[in-house]
């Protein structure tokens, strides 16, 4: 598999470790707010240094990172389900039904997904929970789209005449033979995703429309550090180095895996 | 050519349809009332039930959903989008505004990224796996990991805050544009490599490219004559593309470097919910996009006469 799936392997392993061990690691409560040391360096006591509130640094990006990354996960699931369900039922029912579906799916697709995104955050209110709501509401779609065409792909197969031919019910054939084929496509498409998610998480939260202040979050942070730029550049260094920390993480072991793994897959995600 | 471009215009007629409703309906995901939000901005407190009721009846907030929809998808179709609830600007004004904002940067930044990734990305596909190649994946790789915003945070610490050259932020002076456009396009150049390097890997690895070869033409003129030519395709569409993703796709950088763009102007106005503004950009902004992607299928059956759309319409395998 090589060498940058372990780097992968590694660095994720240790990104996990962060997300949920991350108030074991933390060595102070990221919300404690101490002005007497406020926007302090390196020191032996912060060993990230303090924030304009004096809370610490290093205990706030541990928290920070988890927020982000649960977030982007719970996105991708939900996502992902939302669209197996609905681009399965299309794909399996065809005929009015499909159409019908597919008009839907065209309609969510139509939008700029970042103005649609931000519309629907405003409206719903900024918040973590609306943020995952409209994330979710803006990219379910794309998922159906992929089940729906991996599912027809995979009905045309020979192996599928061949099982319906051997006497297999409807029902068997497509637990047993349709489903595992759309399994791994999309799950390489979701894992994909991941990486994506995140960047559109923090860019929201960093315009204000995602996770709030004082709640720690990666995008949020640099955008309360802004004012402090010429005065503690740490501030948005360590949060945008832990962002591309995350993201780098799953793009490597995705490429791995790319490189892996059919490479039909390979062209159709290629985009 | 013509059937399949008018096929294509009648299928959207219903999808702008419902993406029009869509685009009104919107608002009301909100828990309060537009009544409410149109009036809290107004007095700056809490509205009484009696001037939400006598607001309703103003405004026609009080008939059926569907007879708003339509009077409201009337006025628009007359370029009437009413007016913003924060300053009373014209909705339409704002956007074409903010439109031209986004789309000067945007075009220059990914300008930029071609020229950045386009001689790296072929070089590094004719020398696979050489030492270039292998330095310009990983460079690409963690570039990708960057975000754009904060490449535009680092460009302006070190451009702006210590050596003190360029403006950080603004939209007066020519030289305003510098650091966002920089941040924009090196974020976009990461990807677009790889795409490049792919596309022209591919492409070398045909039948004709070995024929031309097997002819003892030079690596030179296979390059330029055969394999670019074909390698083009993909990387026209992506850049296509990348090109509607100005609608938005840009809103992080343009709210760090204050630039009036769609996203930073749009992003301002959902935080408030601005109620008029959300539905007319919303709406616009898809017309925009839809109608730019018929275009990019058009550009990429022209070039490329072996793709077959004949299916398009969402019934092919998607």
């Amino acid at each position: 598999m090589g060498k940058n799936f372990k780097i992968g392997v590694i660095m994720i392993l240790f990104l996990a470790i962060i997300v949920f061990a991350g108030p074991l690691i933390a060595p102070y409560d990221p919300n404690d707010v101490n002005m007497s040391i406020r926007l302090q360096g390196v020191t032996s006591a912060h060993i990230m240094g303090t924030d304009q509130l004096g809370r610490d640094l290093f205990s706030r990006l541990v928290y920070a990172t988890g927020t982000s990354v649960k977030i982007s996960l719970v996105v991708v699931i939900v996502s992902m389900v939302i669209g197996f369900v609905f681009g399965s039922t299309a794909a399996f029912l065809g005929g009015a039904v499909d159409e019908f579906l597919m008009r839907i799916i065209d309609v969510f697709m139509a939008f700029p997904t970042k103005i649609f995104t931000i519309a629907i955050a405003g409206i719903l209110g900024a918040s973590a929970f609306n943020i995952t709501l409209a994330l979710i509401i803006t990219s379910w779609a794309v998922y159906a789209r992929m089940v729906r065409g991996c599912v027809l792909t995979a009905k045309e197969m020979p192996f599928i005449d061949a099982a319906t031919a051997l006497g297999a019910n409807r029902f068997y054939t497509i637990i047993k033979h349709v489903l595992p084929s759309v399994f791994q496509p999309l799950s390489t498409f979701a894992f994909q995703r991941i990486a994506h998610t995140m960047m559109a998480i923090v860019g929201l939260s960093f315009i204000g429309l995602g996770v709030q202040p004082p709640t720690p979050e990666l995008g949020a942070m640099i955008s309360e550090s802004k004012n402090f730029m010429s005065t503690a550049p740490h501030l948005f260094i360590f949060p945008g180095l832990l962002i591309s920390y995350v993201v780098f993480s799953f793009n490597i072991l995705d490429d791995s895996l790319r490189d892996y793994w059919d490479p039909r897959i390979k062209s159709e995600l290629a985009l | 050519m013509i059937r399949y471009i008018f096929r294509r215009l009648l299928y959207l007629i219903p999808v702008l349809i419902l993406t029009s409703f869509l685009a009104y309906m919107l608002v009301y995901l909100s828990p309060s009332s537009p009544a409410q939000i149109i009036l809290q901005s107004r007095y700056s407190g809490d509205p009484t039930q009696e001037q939400i009721n006598d607001f309703n009846q103003e405004y026609g907030f009080d008939q059926p959903i569907l007879i708003q929809y339509a009077s409201w998808l009337k006025n628009a179709v007359r370029g009437d989008l009413g007016k913003s609830l924060s300053d009373g600007s014209e909705v339409l004004d704002d956007f074409i505004y903010s439109f031209k904002a986004s789309a000067e940067l945007y075009f220059s930044s990914q300008l930029l990224a071609l020229i950045i990734a386009l001689p790296i990305g072929v070089y590094s596909a004719f020398k696979a796996n050489s030492i270039f190649d292998r330095i310009s994946r990983a460079y690409s790789l963690v570039g990708m990991s960057i975000p754009d915003f904060w490449l535009g945070m680092l460009l302006v610490y070190v451009f702006s805050i210590v050596l003190n050259l360029l403006p950080s932020f603004g939209y007066t002076s020519p030289q305003n544009i510098i650091l966002p456009m920089l941040a924009l396009g090196l974020s976009s150049s990461f990807s677009l490599i790889r795409l490049v390097r792919t596309s022209v890997l591919e492409v070398l690895h045909l039948n004709y490219i070995r024929t031309a070869r097997s002819k003892g033409l030079s690596e030179g003129q296979i390059m330029m004559k055969h394999a670019l030519r074909n390698a083009l395709i993909p990387i026209v569409t992506v850049v296509g593309i990348h090109l509607t993703h100005f609608i938005g796709g840009a809103v992080a950088v343009e709210t760090m470097f204050a630039w009036p763009g769609l996203g930073n102007f749009f992003a301002k106005a959902a935080g408030n919910q601005d109620i008029p503004v959300i539905q007319g950009f919303v709406l616009l902004s898809a017309v925009f996009f839809i109608f730019a992607n018929l275009i990019i299928d058009i550009i990429c059956k022209q070039l490329d006469p072996r793709i077959d759309y004949q299916n398009e319409g969402g019934k092919n395998n998607g």
